[in-house]
């Protein structure tokens, strides 16, 4: 992955909206149990390096998903043989997701047609 | 009740997390060797690329804490390691607190005595203090008194008091007691025992009972007895 020698100030994780890095997370997660580093390459990769994580943020959502009970962590050794805490969506972490991500689709329609006036859904026409 | 548990885990909790936080960091750097950097550069990077790992563990661990709580006994342990640190500074900052708090408590002792404290009788501000005389010897006589009694409009009751002198005896020692005279038994009169008994440097184990004695002053003979007697009685047991 490629560094920037921009320190990636707060603004990066400040722009995203509440419970946006924490749905990331699990999303990470629901496809295979990850470390820290390997959940930060994740996201940053998978977002075509559009969302410039500051690494170090995902610790304090990490922390909270785990007192949420929605991921568990485990100490191991990873497939570099590094010692690693790998963290694992439980049962309600993947309930939580699914919720989020159709919250999150909702509120992502209203932006969308806030942003797009233009050219509503045909049914939000019906209703002016 | 979650949290019970959660205080015993905490040292485990914030070590896994530092730890963690310190491979995270080590894993960035070593990648970035691998990619041509030089040890020293990429640590520089890794740390930066990873954000203000300080605040960011604090806020980690702030997720299993009571916030306000332990902020505050945060805040409480930084300002004692603080004082530690200067000395000087303490020793002033306390003498100077002393100072002020101990002149503050002379000075509300004295008004309080004087000014705040009500007297313990019923409508104690309206009792006046009656006196004749020159500025050296202030005393009236006992027929002005009685004067003063009888043409009176101006105020429910009056009573006159004296100091008197005796001689006690209560079946140990006789001895040589100082006693306050106090004319008729009016609730003026009763208002004056309770302020005398007031003004007596020991403390009083019951309300003065007023007993006729004769004296040689003759008719302002109602003492406070009692008080007295257990005044008096007190030191030798």
């Amino acid at each position: 992955m490629p560094v920037e020698n921009k320190p990636m100030t707060k603004t990066a994780s400040r722009d995203l909206f509440p419970g946006a890095l924490e749905m990331m997370i699990l999303e990470s997660l629901r496809r295979q149990p990850a470390h820290g580093y390997a959940l930060v390459q994740h996201i940053q990769q998978r977002s075509n390096n559009l969302l410039q994580v500051e690494e170090g943020s995902l610790y304090p959502a990490l922390q909270r998903l785990l007192k949420a009970k929605l991921v568990k962590a485990e100490w191991g050794v990873s497939a570099t043989n590094r010692r690693v805490r790998t963290y694992q969506i439980t049962a309600s972490g993947l309930r939580r997701l699914e919720q989020q991500i159709s919250s999150f689709e909702r509120m992502f329609e209203g932006i969308a047609l806030v942003l797009n006036p233009v050219n509503p859904l045909p049914a939000r026409r019906n209703l002016q | 009740m979650n949290w019970i548990p959660s205080i015993f885990r905490r040292d485990k909790l914030y070590g896994d997390l530092s730890e963690e936080i310190r491979l995270h960091i080590e894993e960035r750097a070593e990648q970035l060797i691998g990619e041509g950097l030089s040890r020293e550069e990429a640590e520089r990077q890794a740390r930066l690329a990873f954000g203000n790992r300080t605040l960011l563990e604090e806020r980690s661990r702030e997720v299993w804490q009571w916030p306000t709580l332990e902020s505050i006994w945060a805040d409480l342990r930084f300002a004692l390691r603080q004082l530690r640190r200067s000395p000087g500074f303490v020793f002033v900052a306390i003498v100077t607190l002393a100072l002020a708090i101990g002149a503050n408590a002379v000075v509300f002792a004295v008004l309080n005595g004087l000014f705040l404290r009500p007297l313990n009788v019923p409508q104690g501000q309206s009792l006046y203090s009656l006196q004749r005389g020159n500025e050296k010897y202030i005393v009236q006589s006992y027929p002005d008194y009685l004067d003063l009694r009888d043409r009176n409009r101006s105020f429910n009751g009056l009573a006159a008091y004296t100091i008197v002198q005796a001689g006690m005896d209560t079946g140990k020692d006789p001895s040589h007691v100082w006693l306050y005279g106090v004319s008729g038994i009016t609730s003026t009169y009763w208002a004056f025992t309770r302020i005398l008994a007031g003004s007596f440097s020991r403390p009083m184990s019951a309300a003065p009972e007023a007993l006729r004695i004769s004296c040689s002053h003759g008719p302002i003979g109602t003492v406070i007895f009692r008080t007295i007697a257990t005044w008096w009685a007190a030191p030798s047991g």
